[in-house]
């Protein structure tokens, strides 16, 4: 088919929402990344590398590229091997309560990073209150251990191995069975068939996942910030925020131009990983049932008692010691019967403003973006797919550009496009809470299209051909089949916007303004201005409120297209 | 309805639909036969405007729809048509499913209630309204799905394969329950299929459609007895095509012909010129004889009532059905030739 022009039946309604998608996926998503573009590269309007060079030049920055690269190449290969060594012990073995272990292996993830920091912080720093019930804190005045690329490295690591798990995870299901049966057949051990016949053919899923990982790794803010500003290893992200906060936009150019090369780092990452699943997609053709379970014989209560007691290690504990800190008095006194409280729960919520307008805040703007991107995903997709509208999947392709390059780079390029009022209305956007707005629309817009599309495919389009030969236009047929019938996905996808949204850190901490601050600008500021133990309630808070979400998810997860929810196994 | 010389290519290669006329009676069910891939499903989503033709006009009850510039898009066509899923919305009861063409119309009220009630009773599911899809057999779910395309009382109703999906024994009670539908309803019917025992059942006429192009429209009888090319005898029936010569003009619909090296009097076109052609004998065309053509039994195959013989006929493949009690043993036997068609051309 030719375009939109050829397909037939596109009546006025049809037309007009298209016209609409153009114009928000132009606005929110490719304005700010073009705008960033032209900056860095062109500034006056013509190739001008100078503003690029002025920056490059300066040692700092270099320095700061050299430990991006250290830290993400490091945090990649941990997040690689926990990644791989999870995703064949689910899929390929017989361990138990493999649902539960997905569950737990995916919560980092799923909790943010500046939450993750602070968690590892108290449960492994000199005034950690767990380390001190059980007599093995590290002596007072010695640095943090986890302060310094050691530390960003391994929470780098840990933070994003469950990427390489879902990458890996996918593609062991479609692995044909055969093979490994064949494998097996000839007399191979199992370990002997997944070092030679599996691993091989999963080479383009594991690339994809490492791919996925680097670019999450050299975009993360909230890890470096925490364990990075205060031992003075910056990377990248942190440079561009401290230059950004300490000198406000005048230094724009030159950040510009950081983070215009941190974009083309992104790409290179972002490239392994489409080259591999473009490669992945003509296997699919031979998909038959997957894998079966291998025997785990007497080795399966030590290998789940190991792995449980991994996961604990690097899950649980953290997140105890956080609740511990946010349940002690002060911070470095024991925590015991005498010394717990709550008083800092009921200090975040009801006496400190700050707080409560960042759950506010926070709150609102995840779920005005989850419903107002719940809503455009579906005809988005509706128009990509049943429709085969050309221009909705470039659309759904462009979207996808904001989500895949770091938070930053795109919080740059929002500022760039909407620091001066808008033309005709003539309002200002920068240092309202609006400009957050947009770049979540334009970060999380293919977070809430994925599973849209995914319960999409999944319907006989005939559904919607025998609704238009019944005599119903566009618009009628979205509101009676495709909204009710997506219904479970766009909750999926709505899910998934506000969860992110509402721990989201790295855009937030360069687009804020005093007042407009949300709950990951605010465990932040709580933990560098000295305020443990009331950083720890809000993180605890923010915790639970995740952990209720995806329950939610969970709860609705039948209805679903299968892998829509990735903390589901 | 009526297609004049409408063709839809989808890439260079062969178009999927070629220059294809046809006319659609009031009333009529006409049938497009053809085998997967021969562009029968495209020819029905042409007519529903599903597809766009590159040339050619589509009119439907007097209205050009497609061709000239001009294109109506399928909610505006008044067709009804039923999918070969019968694509019924599992999020609707049977009542909102078929309803649904009133409800996209703004119909309302009484008379949204009342067409409903009769469309559903004209089915004989008048106590289904309230159920689900999901909940109903393959049978009754096809029946919902009729019941939604005549709710609107559209002028042509478009049918895709809707037995493909059910098995063989449901399959054969609802041709028959089709059939009586149609003639109740009266309603004009384009029925697609590969099924040619289902188009020759049901079908007032059928059009033989191959490599996009039409090879034949004919009453089921006549397809059948008098097929119009060697195309059209090789796809529908079973029988052989032979090469034969007319020797002698055709008088009173048959002409002399001389075949497998015997001179039999067969059916023929009128005009039907004197000289090489070829004739197209069907299985019960031939019988054994005492005394007749010699030939070899390469299989045969048990029926019941009758044995289905392959032969081979001096180097030509031939088939024949004769009654069981008349297969003598042996591999050789001799034939009779008692009817056949000289194939135009």
């Amino acid at each position: 088919m030719a375009g939109a022009a050829a397909r037939p039946g596109a009546d006025p309604g049809e037309r007009l929402i298209l016209i609409l998608l153009v114009v928000f996926a132009g606005l929110v998503a490719v304005l700010p990344v073009a705008r960033l573009l032209i900056a860095g590269l062109a500034p006056s309007g013509e190739l001008d590398l100078s503003v690029m060079a002025a920056a490059w030049s300066r040692e700092a920055t270099q320095r700061a590229l050299g430990r991006t690269l250290v830290s993400a190449l490091g945090g990649t290969a941990i997040s690689l091997a926990l990644g791989t060594g999870f995703a064949l012990l689910v899929t390929l073995t017989d361990v138990r309560a493999k649902t539960v272990l997905v569950f737990a292996f995916m919560l980092p993830l799923m909790i943010a990073p500046q939450v993750t920091a602070l968690a590892w912080i108290q449960s492994l720093g000199p005034g950690s209150a767990l380390l001190r019930l059980v007599g093995l804190e590290p002596p007072p005045g010695t640095p943090h251990p986890l302060y310094g690329a050691g530390g960003i490295i391994l929470l780098l690591g840990l933070h994003h191995a469950p990427l390489v798990f879902l990458a890996l995870r996918a593609a062991l299901r479609s692995l044909p069975r055969e093979l490994v049966e064949a494998a097996s057949a000839s007399g191979a051990s199992p370990l002997f068939v997944v070092r030679t016949v599996v691993l091989p053919l999963m080479r383009p899923a594991l690339a994809a996942g490492a791919g996925l990982a680097f670019v999450s790794a050299i975009g993360n803010f909230g890890i470096p910030a925490l364990l990075g500003i205060p031992a003075g290893y910056t990377v990248l992200v942190t440079l561009i925020y401290q230059r950004l906060s300490g000198f406000g936009p005048r230094v724009l150019p030159e950040v510009a131009a950081i983070a215009v090369v941190l974009a083309i780092l992104a790409a290179l990452g972002l490239l392994a990983q489409l080259r591999s699943t473009r490669r992945d997609d003509s296997r699919t053709a031979t998909l038959s049932a997957a894998v079966p379970g291998w025997s785990l014989g007497r080795w399966r209560l030590p290998v789940e008692a190991g792995v449980w007691m991994l996961l604990g290690f690097v899950v649980f504990v953290p997140l105890l010691a956080l609740v511990a800190t946010s349940v002690v008095k002060a911070q470095g006194v024991p925590l015991s019967a005498e010394t717990a409280t709550l008083a800092h729960y009921l200090y975040v919520l009801f006496d400190h403003g700050a707080t409560r307008r960042a759950f506010a805040n926070s709150f609102s703007l995840a779920g005005a973006a989850a419903l107002l991107l719940m809503t455009v995903a579906v005809p988005l997709a509706v128009l990509a797919d049943w429709r085969r509208s050309r221009i909705a999947n470039l659309l759904a392709v462009a979207a996808e550009l904001p989500y895949a390059l770091p938070g930053v780079v795109l919080a740059i390029g929002v500022i760039l496009a909407f620091l001066r009022p808008v033309p005709l209305i003539g309002i200002g956007l920068y240092n309202t809470v609006w400009i957050i707005l947009i770049a979540y629309l334009a970060r999380f817009l293919t977070l809430a299209w994925r599973p849209v599309a995914a319960g999409l495919a999944q319907i006989d389009r005939g559904l919607d051909e025998a609704a238009q030969a019944a005599g119903a236009g566009f618009a009628f047929r979205l509101r009676t089949i495709a909204y009710p019938m997506l219904a479970p996905a766009m909750a999926a996808g709505g899910i998934i916007v506000f969860l992110t949204a509402f721990n989201e850190l790295t855009v937030s901490a360069l687009l804020w303004s005093s007042g407009r601050e949300t709950l990951g600008v605010l465990v932040f500021g709580l933990e560098q201005a000295g305020e443990s133990t009331a950083a720890a309630a809000v993180a605890v808070l923010t915790v639970a409120a995740t952990l209720g979400l995806m329950l939610l998810g969970s709860a609705v997860a039948r209805r679903l297209p299968h892998g829509v929810l990735p903390w589901r196994a | 309805m009526i297609l004049d010389r409408v063709t839809r290519r989808f890439d260079a290669a062969a178009p999927a639909v070629d220059d294809v006329s046809l006319e659609l009676r009031d009333g009529e069910l006409l049938a497009v036969l053809g085998r997967s891939g021969s562009g029968k499903t495209t020819l029905l989503r042409l007519v529903a405007g599903f597809e766009r033709p590159d040339s050619g006009e589509i009119r439907i009850a007097g209205e050009s729809v497609a061709g000239n510039g001009r294109f109506v898009p399928p909610e505006r066509r008044r067709i009804g048509m039923v999918f070969q899923s019968y694509a019924l919305w599992p999020h609707m009861d049977v009542r909102r499913n078929v309803g649904y063409p009133l409800e996209a119309r703004g119909l309302g009220g009484t008379e949204y209630e009342a067409r409903v009630d009769r469309a559903l009773a004209a089915v004989g599911l008048g106590d289904y309204g309230r159920r689900r899809p999901q909940a109903l057999s393959g049978g009754q779910r096809q029946r919902v799905a009729l019941a939604r395309c005549l709710v609107m009382e559209p002028a042509v109703v478009l049918l895709d394969e809707p037995l493909a999906s059910l098995d063989v024994h449901l399959r054969a009670s609802l041709r028959e329950e089709f059939v009586a539908f149609h003639a109740e309803t009266g309603a004009t019917m384009l029925y697609v299929t590969h099924d040619q025992a289902e188009a020759l059942a049901i079908a007032d006429r059928i059009a033989v459609l191959d490599h996009g192009r039409l090879l034949q429209v004919a009453a089921p009888e006549t397809l059948y007895r008098e097929p119009a090319s060697v195309p059209v005898a090789a796809f529908v029936g079973a029988g052989a095509v032979v090469p034969a010569e007319v020797l002698g003009p055709v008088v009173g619909g048959v002409a002399p012909v001389r075949l497998l090296g015997v001179t039999r009097t067969l059916r023929a076109a009128p005009g039907q010129r004197p000289g090489p052609a070829a004739a197209c004998l069907r299985p019960e065309d031939l019988a054994v004889a005492a005394d007749g053509i010699a030939a070899r039994v390469i299989r045969r195959t048990y029926q019941g009532a009758t044995v289905a013989l392959a032969l081979d006929c001096a180097g030509q493949r031939l088939s024949a059905a004769v009654p069981a009690s008349a297969v003598p043993d042996s591999a050789e036997l001799r034939l009779d030739i008692r009817d056949g068609w000289v194939i135009p051309g």
